[in-house]
């Protein structure tokens, strides 16, 4: 089970046995994102001050709502600040570590292409854990697979 | 002799080696996967298992029986899924109908096989009932159906 972790500006720290994700969902799918920092926006990012922004849906290819999407800027290891473009939700939560599940052979490939490190087994199903690098990465070659 | 088991895709009889079947089973509806192509459905747990799922007679390019993609359409729930396995891989096929198990001795290409992509992955075929039996070669099915880096 998880449980709601702090909002922006907590601490609130994971134990050893936690993973500190924000869930969010695009176009009927749930995602996970990891990161050291997080600051949640209203809206989406404007202008070349944003800094570099992917919107998720766009990226895979999703009928979403234009309206009520948050950006996260993502500010981690990758030291540059990255705002992906998600659904209208974005929750801070704590995830045991056991959630996260390893990729079916058969879709590793896929899953990669998408942005996508691991599986999260939530209480609402299942969720992907998204490896931002490799977002950031394929963004900067053009989105080509 | 070889075990195969039988089951039916739109119009087609097809037939995996039992070695490779797992069970057959009801999952529950699929969570879609980011830029999958058409013939991967999606994934579904059983037993705590993740299970992708693949379109078979979309894959191979098979007529419809009519009606919607597997698992698309609210009111045809899938019903009958093949889990099958192969090379580590495991996946979940659904389908129309099962018939059980046959056994198979010599088995050999009739040419009577409709469709590129069956041929393909067909390793043989036998008539039984009237009906043509297809025998799927399931490790190179799956391999040819992956998406690849």
């Amino acid at each position: 089970m998880s449980r709601p972790a702090a909002a922006h500006g907590d601490p609130a720290p994971a134990s050893d046995q936690e993973l500190r994700l924000v869930i969010s969902e695009v176009g009927g799918i749930t995602v996970g994102i990891e990161a050291v920092e997080v600051e949640v926006a209203a809206g989406e990012p404007a202008g070349e001050t944003a800094g570099e922004t992917i919107d998720l849906a766009a990226f895979w290819d999703l009928p979403t709502s234009t309206l009520a999407r948050r950006a996260l800027a993502l500010r981690g290891p990758a030291e540059r600040t990255v705002w992906l473009v998600l659904g209208p939700s974005a929750t801070l939560k704590l995830i045991p570590r056991s959630a996260r599940l390893d990729l079916p052979i058969f879709i590793q490939a896929l899953a990669q292409r998408a942005g996508v490190c691991s599986l999260l087994a939530l209480d609402h199903g299942l969720g992907y854990l998204l490896d931002v690098e490799r977002l950031t990465g394929r963004r900067a070659r053009g989105h080509q697979p | 002799m070889e075990t195969w088991f039988r089951f039916r895709l739109g119009a087609h009889w097809l037939a995996f080696s039992v070695g490779h079947v797992e069970e057959v089973c009801s999952p529950s509806p699929p969570t879609p996967i980011p830029l999958a192509p058409r013939h991967i459905i999606g994934l579904t747990t059983i037993r705590g298992r993740v299970i992708p799922l693949l379109d078979l007679r979309l894959f191979l390019d098979l007529p419809e029986a009519g009606g919607a993609r597997a698992g698309e359409d609210p009111d045809r729930p899938m019903e009958r899924v093949i889990i099958v396995a192969a090379d580590g891989m495991q996946v979940g096929i659904p389908c129309d109908q099962t018939a059980g198990l046959v056994q198979v001795g010599e088995a050999r290409r009739l040419d009577a096989v409709q469709g590129e992509k069956l041929k393909r992955y067909a390793r043989a075929e036998i008539m039984l009932d009237q009906d043509l039996l297809v025998l799927v070669d399931v490790p190179t099915l799956l391999e040819g159906a992956k998406v690849r880096p």
